[in-house]
C-alpha cells in the first residue's frame, strides 16, 4: 500500500514539472529540472534569467496554492462524508463556502470603509458560518448528522440569496471580482502570510488524521462506534471543527472550487479502499494533483485568456458525480 | 446449525464460572417522559439473562444503561467491581461487547474488514490491525460459521447471514459480557434457536455473561438462567424462568389471555397466547 502511496507522490511530482513547463511561454522540462535542481542545491544564488523568474516568481507560487487548495478540499471531503456518514457529502454541503463568498463579497461592496483584505474577512465569513451551522445543527450538546445537512443547506441557499441581492447594486469592476469568489481560481497567488496559512493547513490536516482510526469505526454507525469505544460527540465535535477550517482557508485563498471535496474522496476509495489511515493520505496527494491538473486546463486551454477553475472541476466533476451516483443504486 | 470449536478470549483464561461479575443497584433513568425505576440485580459468568417486557417497558433503556450509552439518574452499574459509567470508552469496549439493531452502511465494507472494526478498543491510534487480530477476528467468524462469506460485501448479505456477521464482530472484541438487543428479530425459527444455541454454549464454554433483551418468552425459558420481567418500566420479578413467568403475571403484563405450561420435552416453561378477551381479564 505505500508504494502506490510513492508512485501518486512520484506522479504528483512528475505533474508538477509538466505544470512548470507548459505556459504561455514554453519551458522545455530539461530546462524546468535544471533549474529546480539549481535552486534546491544553492538556495542561497538567485540567477535573476528570465527563465528563473517565469518559474519561480509566476507559476511556482500558483502550483503550490493549487495543490494546497486541493488538498485542504479533499481532506475536508473525506472528514465530511465519514462524519456525516454519507458518502456523498463535500465541503461546501455546510455552507461554509457560502458565508465565505458572502463575506468576500461585502468587503468588496464596502471596500475602503472595512480595511480588511477580502481573503481575511473571507475566513471570518467561513467561521462565522461554521458557528452558525453547528448552533443550528445540534441540540442539548448533540451534533445530529441530518440536522447537520439542513442547517448547511438552509444556510448555504440564505446566504446566496443575499449574495444575489446584493449584486445590482456593484460596480463592473467589482462584479468581476464577485466571480472569482463564486466560481474559484488560484490568480492570488502573492497571499501575503502564505507561510502562515500553509502552516495551519498543514497542521489541520495532520491533526484530522489523529482520529483516521475512529472515523474508521464511525463509517458502520454512531451507536456502533460508541460501542467500539469511540468518544463519538467529541470526534464529531472535532472533525466539523477542522475540517470546516480546511474548508474555509481554502475557500478564502481561491474562491469556492467545487467538486474537488466529493470526487476526490471517491477516486481514493476505488484505490485504497476505506480505511481511513490510507484513505486521508491518499486523498490528500490525489487533490492536489486534481487542482493541479484544472488549473493547468484552466490557464492554457484557452491561452491568453484564462477560465476559472471552478469551472473546469465542475464541467469534469458533475458527470463523475452522476456516474458515482448510478453505480452506488446499482449496488443497492 | 451454528457451533463453535474454538476459544473466543485468547488474551486471558476463561474465569472460574459462578462469580459475580455484573451488578447493578437501584439503576434508573428518566429520558423525557419515560421513566425507569431503579432496577436492582445481579449476574455471574457464564450466565445468561434475559430482559422481557412488553413493548415500551423499558428493555432497551436498560440495555443501553448497562453498556454505558445512558448515563443512570440514580443507582450504579459495576462491572468486575468497576463502575461503568466512569470506565474510558476504550476501556468498556474491551470489556462490554454490544449487538445491536443496526443502522445501514453507506460505504461497501467487506465482512471481514467490517469485523475487523471490533479489534479498535485494543489498538492504539493509528496502529494496523496485527496477525493476531486477524487471528481473532478469524475465529470469531469460525464461531458464526460466517467464515465463507469473509470476502464478500456486507450490503450483499441475507438478514440471517448478516446477524450471524454482526454476532462474529462482538465475539472479536473478545468480551466478558455480551449484550443483546433482539437477537432474533427477522430471523427464521431454526435459526433463532441456532443463535441462542451458540450463544448459550459461548457463555458456558468461555465464562462470558451474556443479557439479551427479546420478545421471544419461550426462547427465553428455553435458554436464560435469569430472567427479569418489566412493565412500563417497572421491574415486576427477577429470578429463574419458571418462577417469573407466571400465568397470573403475564396475563396482567401482557393484557392477553394465555396459559403457561411446562414443554414436555426441555422441561422448560412455555408460553401459549390464546385468541381474544384481550382487556377483560383484568376487571
Amino acid at each position: 500500500m505505500a508504494v502506490r502511496l510513492i508512485l501518486l507522490l512520484l506522479l504528483l511530482a512528475g505533474m508538477m514539472g509538466v505544470a512548470l513547463s507548459i505556459g504561455s511561454t514554453h519551458i522545455p522540462l530539461v530546462t524546468v529540472l535544471e533549474s529546480v535542481s539549481t535552486r534546491l542545491t544553492h538556495p542561497g544564488e538567485y540567477p535573476a534569467s528570465e527563465t528563473s523568474t517565469i518559474l519561480f516568481s509566476l507559476r511556482m507560487p500558483r502550483i503550490y496554492l493549487a495543490m494546497l487548495v486541493g488538498m485542504a478540499l479533499a481532506v475536508a471531503g473525506a472528514s465530511f462524508q465519514a462524519l456525516l456518514r454519507n458518502p456523498l457529502a463535500d465541503p461546501h454541503i455546510l455552507g461554509v463556502s457560502s458565508g465565505a463568498a458572502l463575506a468576500a463579497i461585502l468587503s468588496i461592496a464596502f471596500a475602503g470603509q472595512w480595511g480588511i483584505p477580502t481573503p481575511a474577512a473571507a475566513f471570518v465569513g467561513g467561521l462565522i458560518t461554521i458557528v452558525l451551522v453547528y448552533t443550528l445543527g445540534s441540540r442539548k450538546g448533540r451534533v445530529s448528522a441530518h440536522t447537520l445537512i439542513l442547517a448547511g443547506i438552509i444556510v448555504a441557499s440564505f446566504f446566496s440569496s443575499v449574495i444575489i441581492f446584493i449584486q445590482p447594486f456593484l460596480s463592473g469592476g467589482q462584479l468581476r471580482e464577485t466571480t472569482f469568489w463564486l466560481t474559484g481560481n488560484f490568480n492570488s497567488v502573492h497571499v501575503p502570510s502564505m507561510k502562515w496559512i500553509s502552516l495551519v493547513t498543514l497542521t489541520t490536516v495532520v491533526l484530522i488524521y489523529r482520529f483516521a482510526g475512529d472515523l474508521n469505526v464511525m463509517l458502520i454507525g454512531e451507536q456502533e462506534a460508541a460501542h467500539l469505544g469511540v468518544p463519538v460527540e467529541w470526534v464529531k465535535r472535532a472533525i466539523f471543527v477542522l475540517a470546516a477550517l480546511l474548508t474555509g482557508l481554502a475557500v478564502s485563498l481561491s474562491g469556492s472550487i467545487g467538486f474537488v471535496g466529493l470526487i476526490v474522496p471517491h477516486i481514493a476509495r476505488m484505490l485504497f479502499g476505506n480505511d481511513y489511515r490510507l484513505l486521508l493520505p491518499s486523498t490528500a496527494i490525489l487533490g492536489a494533483m486534481l487542482t493541479l491538473l484544472a488549473d493547468l486546463i484552466a490557464r492554457t486551454i484557452v491561452a491568453p485568456t484564462e477560465l476559472p477553475v471552478g469551472a473546469i472541476t465542475a464541467l469534469a466533476g458533475a458527470p463523475v458525480f452522476i456516474y458515482l451516483l448510478r453505480r452506488d443504486r446499482a449496488e443497492d | 446449525m451454528i457451533s463453535s470449536h474454538s476459544q473466543p478470549r485468547m488474551d486471558a483464561q476463561p474465569p472460574a464460572a459462578g462469580v459475580s461479575c455484573l451488578e447493578l443497584h437501584d439503576v434508573g433513568v428518566k429520558v423525557g417522559k419515560f421513566q425507569l425505576h431503579p432496577v436492582s440485580f445481579s449476574m455471574r459468568t457464564s450466565e445468561v439473562t434475559a430482559i422481557v417486557g412488553p413493548n415500551g417497558s423499558g428493555k432497551s433503556t436498560l440495555l443501553k444503561l448497562v453498556s454505558g450509552t445512558l448515563r443512570p439518574t440514580s443507582g450504579w452499574a459495576r462491572w468486575n467491581g468497576v463502575d461503568i459509567h466512569r470506565m474510558r470508552h476504550r476501556e468498556r469496549a474491551r470489556q462490554i461487547a454490544v449487538v445491536a439493531q443496526e443502522s445501514s452502511l453507506h460505504f461497501p465494507m467487506t465482512v471481514l474488514e467490517y469485523c475487523l472494526l471490533a479489534r479498535h478498543p485494543f489498538l492504539d491510534g493509528l496502529q494496523l490491525a496485527s496477525h493476531e487480530d486477524l487471528t481473532i477476528v478469524r475465529r470469531s467468524l469460525e464461531m458464526t460459521e460466517a467464515s465463507v462469506f469473509e470476502r464478500r460485501w456486507m450490503n450483499e448479505l441475507s438478514g440471517g447471514e448478516r446477524q450471524r456477521v454482526i454476532l462474529a464482530r462482538a465475539l472479536a472484541q473478545t468480551p466478558g459480557l455480551l449484550l443483546l438487543d433482539e437477537p432474533t428479530l427477522n430471523l427464521d425459527v431454526a435459526f433463532q434457536m441456532g443463535l441462542l444455541e451458540l450463544v448459550e454454549r459461548l457463555a458456558r464454554e468461555h465464562g462470558m455473561a451474556v443479557l439479551m433483551v427479546t420478545h421471544e418468552l419461550n426462547l427465553a425459558a428455553e435458554f436464560a438462567d435469569h430472567i427479569l420481567l418489566l412493565n412500563a418500566g417497572v421491574p415486576l420479578a427477577v429470578g429463574p424462568p419458571a418462577e417469573v413467568l407466571t400465568e397470573e403475571r403475564l396475563r396482567k403484563v401482557f393484557d392477553s389471555d394465555l396459559l403457561v405450561d411446562l414443554n414436555p420435552i426441555s422441561g422448560a416453561a412455555r408460553v401459549t397466547l390464546l385468541r381474544g378477551k384481550r382487556s377483560e381479564i383484568n376487571e
